[in-house]
């Protein structure tokens, strides 16, 4: 343990090399700015920049890509919490709690913790990289099919109760989103599925695009000529952005427990952000002692997903570094920027190249706190971005969703499929249908049935596996008593409410009772 | 204070004179250099990020020879189809090019039912680079050789599992085609791609897999893979002992993944030429072959008829190897 340490005094001495720092800090303040623009993922960023690393020492290289990574989730949190425009689909969870604080004239405050919780999660998520990677490492490993569809089922189960408003609606908008995660290609059989003959549709529908389309341009619909979102000259004084000591103590549990959750699903490869922050959101929900206030700005609803979606950003790189095994696109990404530069990511990657790695650990803390100092300041201009005039604001807010859809892909269709989105989130909307739902039945649908078909394929065709691996088997109890429970609140409601109906008599003329009357 | 009038420059007559001078240009004859003299793109299947390596490595030695920047662009889907689909439909001048699998020109024609283009809208250029992949079994598996892994799977029918990325992918053909080869069952387990089947075989879920050298290099260095052979017909400068299939025991069995640069069809003969001398260049060079090294491909060269030819074999042999496994057209 103290040979870490040694390591990564040696790293921070790497790290604050004056090359390397500013090539970190244009990383960091290139990824804030992408965060902020909405569509355009660190992916398109890193893609872009890339060629800029040809020539450039690996070091502050891979600094800088790694800086715009991280740096794009501190980003992706302004839009959602503001604008209710998540710029990155792990950040549509924090739009549910995050736009009613702006609504209610706390938009700098929900920022603040936002960034706080953010940087809490950045640090503990550094902290497990450096001391905890084997364990994390064979934990990943635990989790095989049948684990990974437990816990899918149980986030589709939270996910689903966890909007307010009828449960049967949230219910119905996770089947939605079910039902669009089915398009595409099946990976089993190769068919394909409800495309309607779209070769792009081959692919699935493009989270981006649903998530710009059903929380961004569906509000923009509804909102149109109704709506100024920071209304009166609201003065947002440097108070205003610092939250309260009692908000503090109210998001530092969330905080801890998102973290958590983050970490967890950072060592998994194959599991999204966007997973990660609804589980984070779904967990705070069930476990608050008053879920109503949940979706009408509960601090806690900001800050567990934001700590979550931080502590797997860090998190991710364990299973890149160590394993040469990328956990999504944009470590693939990272990983093959490594590979031009002629370093093979693996078990020895930290002792062949150890400045590289203690280097690019203590960068990303440097970058961290980098990223604190430019955006705690930066809080109130963007607040201040809100007095801009509605019919200012929001097309170019819509130039910003289609510039960005496209340069994911550089497709036009992809455009077209956040209209769509935005058409039928505006309409869900205006029906008092949760939307957000929809997103989460999308993302866990495709995992829990790709896990379920493959881990029935490994069992050949045993059923009994779900329960008889430890893990799998716990979570598939969890969900079953969370049916239980809400069936036996189901039940007691029915009951209670028999119970308050007023008896019905018979009219005779007679006192006399009979069989007939209730006894 | 008045001030002084000033003559407004900005009058209707320098409007108009301007405008007609910019029209006036759109006129001159195109003094256009030789090609190329603008930046050029090569298009992509995979999204940005999978497979950018080699189109990278390649792009960079490519403009420098050419003179001009060259630019990857990810089209990604359909398993190449839309990539090879727009490069098809583009102009023929020269300054999109595709990088296109071997699957694209060979086996996505059988799979799709529709691929979006007419094969003959493109023309091969030159061939790329060759991709072997190795043959991987877990380490816990008490197999050393190719012969000890045929006998293990015998003895096992339906029980041993390959991981593989989807139906109708190469690596899944491949296996199949050492199943029917080998003589033996073994059920494919797709997954998602992107490594994820190389994650599966390290935890222990799958028990082999088919894998490109950067994804398996990392596992075989932790121990907890173990190579068996190489699916190609030349051994790999890496793992200079480990054999071929051919080599160990499975004859004319000879599988890897070739990539290459296609320009539409109706790209001009001399602008094919000098593209293809710099490819040749390109590949010969140095840097390409270092980095290529590192990824785990083999840079070649040839000509566009070479490779129609080669297409035209091999067309045939996946044809076979498809219609065994059963795969019908989507």
């Amino acid at each position: 343990m103290s040979q870490s340490l040694i390591d990564l005094w040696y790293g921070f001495g790497v790290a604050l090399e004056w090359h390397n720092l500013a090539w970190s800090f244009f990383g960091v303040v290139v990824g804030n700015l992408i965060g902020v623009l909405p569509g355009m993922g660190p992916l398109s960023a890193i893609s872009m920049l890339l060629p800029l690393t040809y020539t450039m020492h690996p070091v502050p290289a891979i600094m800088m890509l790694a800086g715009i990574f991280y740096g794009s989730q501190y980003g992706g949190a302004i839009g959602a919490i503001l604008l209710n425009l998540p710029c990155h689909p792990p950040h549509a969870v924090t739009c549910l709690d995050g736009y009613p604080l702006t609504r209610q004239g706390k938009g700098g405050t929900a920022l603040g913790i936002a960034m706080i919780s953010s940087f809490f999660a950045a640090s503990c998520g550094i902290v497990l990289m450096i001391f905890a990677s084997p364990l994390l490492v064979s934990i990943a490993f635990k989790f095989g099919p049948a684990e990974l569809f437990s816990i899918m089922l149980l986030g589709l189960l939270a996910g689903g109760t966890m909007s307010r408003g009828p449960v049967l609606k949230g219910v119905a908008m996770t089947l939605f989103g079910l039902l669009i995660g089915v398009v595409g290609t099946d990976i089993n059989t190769g068919t394909m599925r409800f495309t309607f003959g779209f070769p792009k549709l081959g692919d699935g529908v493009e989270i981006v695009a649903l998530a710009l389309g059903l929380f961004g341009v569906a509000d923009f619909l509804r909102n149109v000529n109704r709506l100024q979102v920071v209304s009166r000259a609201t003065h947002v004084r440097l108070r205003d952005m610092r939250p309260s000591w009692k908000e503090l103590k109210q998001a530092f549990f969330p905080m801890v427990r998102g973290t958590a959750v983050g970490a967890l699903f950072g060592g998994m490869p194959g599991t999204g952000s966007t997973i990660t922050t609804f589980i984070a959101y779904a967990l705070e929900q069930k476990i608050s002692r008053n879920p109503k206030k949940f979706g009408q700005g509960a601090i806690e609803g900001v800050a567990a997903p934001e700590a979550a979606s931080h502590s797997k950003t860090q998190v991710d790189f364990i299973p890149t570094m160590s394993l040469g095994i990328p956990g999504d696109a944009v470590m693939a990404l990272i990983l093959g920027a490594l590979m031009i530069q002629g370093i093979q990511p693996g078990p020895q990657l930290i002792t062949d190249h150890a400045d590289l790695f203690w280097g690019l650990v203590a960068s990303f803390w440097v970058g961290n706190i980098l990223l604190m100092l430019l955006n705690v300041p930066l809080i109130g201009i963007w607040v201040k971005f809100l007095r801009v005039p509605y019919r200012y604001l929001y097309p170019s807010a819509l130039l910003f969703i289609a510039v960005g859809v496209y340069s994911t892909n550089n497709s036009l269709f992809e455009v077209g499929e956040v209209l769509a989105f935005g058409v039928i989130g505006a309409i869900l909307l205006a029906l008092a249908f949760p939307v957000a739902p929809i997103l989460l039945g999308f993302v866990l649908g495709p995992m829990v049935e790709d896990n379920f078909r493959r881990a029935l394929l490994l069992s050949r065709g045993d059923m009994a596996v779900f329960v008889q691996r430890p893990i799998s088997a716990v979570f598939i109890a969890i969900s079953v008593l969370l049916i239980a429970l809400q069936v036996g609140f189901a039940i007691r409601a029915a009951i209670r409410r028999r119970k308050s109906k007023p008896k019905a008599f018979r009219v005779t003329g007679s006192t006399q009772t009979t069989s007939h009357d209730n006894a | 204070m008045d001030e002084p009038t000033r003559r407004n420059v900005v009058t209707r007559r320098t409007c108009l004179a301007s405008l007609a001078a910019l029209a006036a240009s759109a006129w001159i004859p195109a003094a256009r250099a030789d090609y190329p003299d603008s930046p050029i793109r090569i298009i992509i299947a995979f999204p940005a990020g999978a497979g950018e390596a080699e189109a990278r490595i390649v792009a960079k030695t490519l403009g420098a020879k050419l003179g001009q920047p060259v630019i990857v662009e990810a089209h990604p889907g359909a398993g190449g189809n839309i990539a090879a689909a727009y490069v098809a439909k583009s102009r023929g001048d020269g300054y999109t090019l595709l990088l296109g699998v071997s699957t694209f020109f060979e086996t996505n024609p059988m799979i799709y039912r529709d691929i979006g283009y007419k094969p003959a809208d493109l023309q091969p250029v030159s061939i790329i680079s060759e991709q072997p992949f190795l043959l991987i079994v877990n380490a816990s598996l008490p197999v050393h050789s190719l012969q000890e892994l045929i006998a293990y799977a015998r003895a096992r029918p339906g029980k041993v599992t390959n991981a593989t990325a989807g139906p109708g992918s190469p690596l899944d053909l491949i296996g199949k085609e050492f199943m029917v080869r080998a003589g033996v069952q073994i059920i494919n387990v797709p997954y998602k791609g992107g490594g994820e089947d190389a994650m599966a075989v390290l935890g222990g879920f799958c028990d082999m897999l088919f894998g490109g050298v950067a994804d398996v290099m990392a596992g075989i260095q932790s121990g907890k893979m173990r190579p068996i052979c190489v699916t190609g017909s030349r051994r790999l400068p890496h793992f200079p002992d480990l054999p071929t299939i051919a080599e160990a025991g499975l004859q004319g069995y000879d599988f890897s993944v070739w990539n290459c640069l296609s320009a539409p069809a109706s790209t001009p003969a001399p602008v094919v030429e000098k593209l293809h001398a710099a490819i040749v260049q390109t590949m010969a060079s140095p840097e390409v072959q270092a980095g290529f090294d590192r990824i785990g491909f083999f840079p070649v060269s040839g000509t566009g008829a070479e490779l129609s030819r080669r297409i035209a074999t091999e067309t045939e042999v996946w044809r076979g190897v498809l219609k065994k496994a059963g795969v019908a057209p989507q």
